[in-house]
């Protein structure tokens, strides 16, 4: 056990840069969505522009975009986090108490996502790690 | 460590050699001996099973492929926003993360340690 827990131990500074990633990529799509309409989903296709919806589109598209590339990842995710604080008490916690219910999950796991991303930092693959090394 | 990495990719590789092989023979030598059939079954929720089977004489192994694609065409989107797949990706990558990182101070396994 104590072994395998070795194993899995060793792969954590990368698996975090997977991690930061796959929510970096999972953000972005909303931003697009919500921003260019790709692709067309039903709640997003009549956001405004510089609506309350468009807005947020934009944090995501930023700042997803940048957790992808592992830029300046720890503020980027903390803007995040805040950001889906608010998404999750503004669109959702007025629909229901229960998370099922309310259909807030998504937003709860991006919010904590985000808020460990931001004191965790970007691993080792990331434009922050490249940057640091050269300079 | 370095070798026995090595060794895993080797094996892997072959694995999927020898998976891929014998079936792009088969194509180059007889595409023709092969039947397919489309078969429709009555269950409650409608399914089409593809049977595909060498002409002549058996005995022939058997494989069967349970490779479910939904009939809506929304839920097979590529999108995860389409197919409502996102929070499955979110919680498969927080698992993956905490199986790697464990669970931090505030757990029972870090009471168990430093008793």
């Amino acid at each position: 056990m104590e072994k395998f827990n070795q194993l899995l131990r060793s792969g954590e500074p990368y698996v975090l840069s997977i991690f930061r990633i796959v929510v970096g990529l999972s953000l972005f799509q909303f931003g697009v969505a919500k921003i260019f309409k790709f692709p067309v989903v039903a709640p997003f296709d009549k956001v405004q522009m510089f609506s309350l919806f468009w807005n947020a589109a934009v944090f995501e598209f930023v700042f997803g975009g940048l957790l992808i590339l592992g830029l300046f990842s720890r503020l980027a995710a903390f803007i995040l986090c805040g950001e889906m604080a608010f998404a999750y008490f503004i669109g959702h916690f007025p629909r229901g108490f229960i998370p099922i219910l309310n259909a807030g999950n998504l937003a709860i796991m991006y919010c904590f996502s985000c808020l460990y991303l931001a004191c965790a930092g970007g691993g080792p693959w990331s434009l922050d790690a490249l940057w640091r090394k050269k300079g | 460590m370095r070798q026995h990495r090595l060794r895993t990719l080797a094996t892997a590789a072959l694995l999927l050699l020898g998976l891929t092989a014998p079936a792009r023979a088969d194509d180059q030598q007889s595409p023709q001996r092969i039947q397919e059939e489309i078969w429709v079954l009555p269950t409650p929720l409608p399914m089409f099973a593809y049977l595909v089977r060498p002409l002549g004489d058996g005995p022939f192994p058997l494989v069967i492929m349970n490779h479910g694609v939904s009939l809506n065409a929304r839920d097979r989107s590529f999108f995860p926003l389409v197919n409502g797949g996102a929070l499955a990706i979110i919680y498969c990558f927080v698992c993956l993360y905490l199986s790697t990182a464990g669970g931090g101070p505030w757990s029972v396994d870090a009471g168990m340690k430093k008793a």
